[in-house]
C-alpha cells in the first residue's frame, strides 16, 4: 500500500474523466515546451544555412514540416498519456478498494478485541461479586 | 546454501526493522559515488569539488527521493559544464528538460537508472546496467537507461574537449553550436570525437581540406616506421573535406575502400594514433 500511495491517492480525488483530462492537459503543455526547445535547437544548429540561403519557399516548407511533426508527435504523445493515465486510474481504484477492505477488516478486528476486553472485564467483575 | 538462506532471512529482518536509516545510508552512498565520479571526470567548477560540498550534497540527498537526487546531480553536472562552456551547458539543459518533461512527467519511479547508467559507464562496467535492468526493471527501463547513456556521452564529450571548448572565444556562437551538436551527435567509440579520421573533430576548428591522415604520431614523415609495433605512415586522401558533411571517398582514390576500412580499424584500436594533416 505504501508503495502505491503516490498513484492511488491523487487518482481517488477526481472522477475518471477529470483525472485523465488533467493529465492530458499537462502532457500537452509539456510536449509543446519540449517541441519549442527542440525547434530552437534546430534553428541554432542551422542558423548559418538559414541566413545564407534565405529563401521564402524553403522557410515555408520547413514551417509546414515542423507543424506536421508537431501535430503527429502531439497526437502520439497524447494517446500514450491517455493510455497510461486510464490504466493508472483503474489501478488506483482497485488499490483503493483493497485498501478500504483492509481498513474494514482491521476495524472489525479492533471491534472484536475491544468487545472481548469489555466482556472479560465484566466477567471478572461478576466473578468478584459472586465471590463476595 | 543453508548459510546463504539464513543470511538472506537475517538481512530481510534487519531491513524490515531499520528500513528508513538503511534507505538513507544507501542514498547517501549512491549520491556520494555519483558526485565523486562527476568531480573526478568533469570537476571544472572548483567550488563543487571540495570534500565539504561533496558531503553536503550527499547528505542532503540522503533525505530526498531518487527523482530529486537525479535533479540535484543534474544541476551539479550543469554547473560543471557551464564552467567549461555555456553553449554545451545550454544544450545539456535542454536535453535534461525534455527528458524530465516527457518521461518523468509520468512519475515512473525508476529515476535511479538515469544516474546509475553513467556511473557504470564511468566505472568501466557498462554491461552491468542492461544485466541489472533486465533482471530488476521493466521494459520501460530502456528509456532511463538510454538517457543515462546519452548523459554519459555528454560527460565524456566535455571531458575530452574541455580545452577546445574553453578556448574558442573567437569562434562565432552559431558556429560553436553547430560544432557542439555535431560533436555530441557523432562521437567516437568512447565519446571522444576523434572518430575514425577526425572530420567532425574539434581538433579541426573550421571546415578545411584534409590532404591526408597521419598514423603513429602527428609529425611523422611519409612511410616512416615509428618505434614499437604500431603502424606509422601517411595516407594521402585528397577527397576528404573535413568539418563538412560532404566527403567523397572513392572517386579519386584508387583502392580507397580497403584503405578506409583499415584506417577505421586502426582508429578504433589506437584512438590517439591517427590525425588529419
Amino acid at each position: 500500500m505504501k508503495s502505491g500511495r503516490k498513484h492511488i491517492f491523487p487518482a481517488n480525488r477526481d472522477f475518471r474523466s477529470d483525472y485523465i483530462s488533467g493529465r492530458i492537459l499537462r502532457s500537452f503543455f509539456a510536449y509543446t515546451v519540449c517541441f519549442i526547445l527542440c525547434a530552437l535547437m534546430w534553428v541554432l544548429y542551422s542558423m548559418e544555412r538559414l541566413l545564407n540561403v534565405m529563401e521564402l519557399d524553403e522557410v515555408v516548407g520547413a514551417a509546414k514540416a515542423g507543424a506536421v511533426l508537431y501535430a503527429a508527435g502531439l497526437v502520439l504523445y497524447l494517446i500514450i498519456t491517455w493510455l497510461v493515465s486510464s490504466k493508472r486510474y483503474e489501478y488506483a481504484r482497485r488499490g483503493m478498494r483493497v485498501y478500504i477492505a483492509k481498513l474494514k477488516r482491521l476495524e472489525k478486528r479492533y471491534d472484536v478485541q475491544s468487545r472481548t476486553r469489555e466482556l472479560t472485564k465484566e466477567g471478572s467483575r461478576y466473578d468478584d461479586v459472586s465471590r463476595t | 546454501m543453508m548459510m546463504f538462506l539464513v543470511l538472506k532471512e537475517r538481512l530481510k529482518s534487519f531491513y524490515g526493522k531499520y528500513a528508513t536509516p538503511v534507505n538513507g545510508v544507501i542514498k547517501f552512498l549512491y549520491s556520494l559515488a555519483a558526485m565523486a565520479l562527476l568531480n573526478g571526470n568533469i570537476g571544472y567548477r572548483t567550488e563543487l569539488t571540495g570534500p565539504v560540498a561533496l558531503l553536503a550534497v550527499a547528505l542532503v540527498s540522503a533525505f530526498l527521493p531518487y527523482g530529486a537526487i537525479g535533479c540535484l546531480l543534474g544541476a551539479v553536472m550543469l554547473a560543471h559544464i557551464y564552467a567549461v562552456s555555456m553553449e554545451t551547458a545550454l544544450i545539456t539543459a535542454v536535453i535534461l528538460i525534455i527528458l524530465i518533461l516527457l518521461y518523468y512527467g509520468f512519475q515512473p519511479g525508476d529515476s535511479f537508472w538515469l544516474v546509475l547508467t553513467p556511473m557504470a559507464f564511468l566505472l568501466k562496467i557498462p554491461f552491468a546496467v542492461p544485466l541489472l535492468a533486465g533482471l530488476a526493471g521493466s521494459l520501460l527501463t530502456v528509456i532511463p537507461v538510454g538517457s543515462g547513456v546519452v548523459i554519459y556521452y555528454i560527460i565524456s564529450y566535455v571531458k575530452q574537449n574541455a580545452g577546445v571548448l574553453t578556448n574558442d572565444a573567437s569562434v562565432d556562437i552559431t558556429q560553436k553550436f553547430v560544432q557542439i551538436i555535431r560533436g555530441l551527435l557523432q562521437p567516437g567509440d568512447d565519446g571522444h570525437d576523434h572518430g575514425m579520421c577526425g572530420w567532425h573533430s574539434l581538433c579541426i576548428p573550421a571546415p578545411q581540406y584534409v590532404t591526408g591522415l597521419c598514423l603513429g604520431n602527428c609529425h611523422c614523415d611519409r612511410n616512416h616506421r615509428a618505434a614499437g609495433s604500431r603502424v606509422c605512415g601517411r595516407f594521402h586522401l585528397p577527397c576528404i573535406h573535413a568539418g563538412a558533411e560532404a566527403f567523397d571517398w572513392g572517386a579519386n582514390f584508387p583502392g580507397g575502400g580497403f584503405a578506409v576500412s583499415f584506417l577505421c580499424v586502426y582508429g578504433r584500436l589506437y584512438t590517439d594514433g591517427i590525425c588529419p594533416v
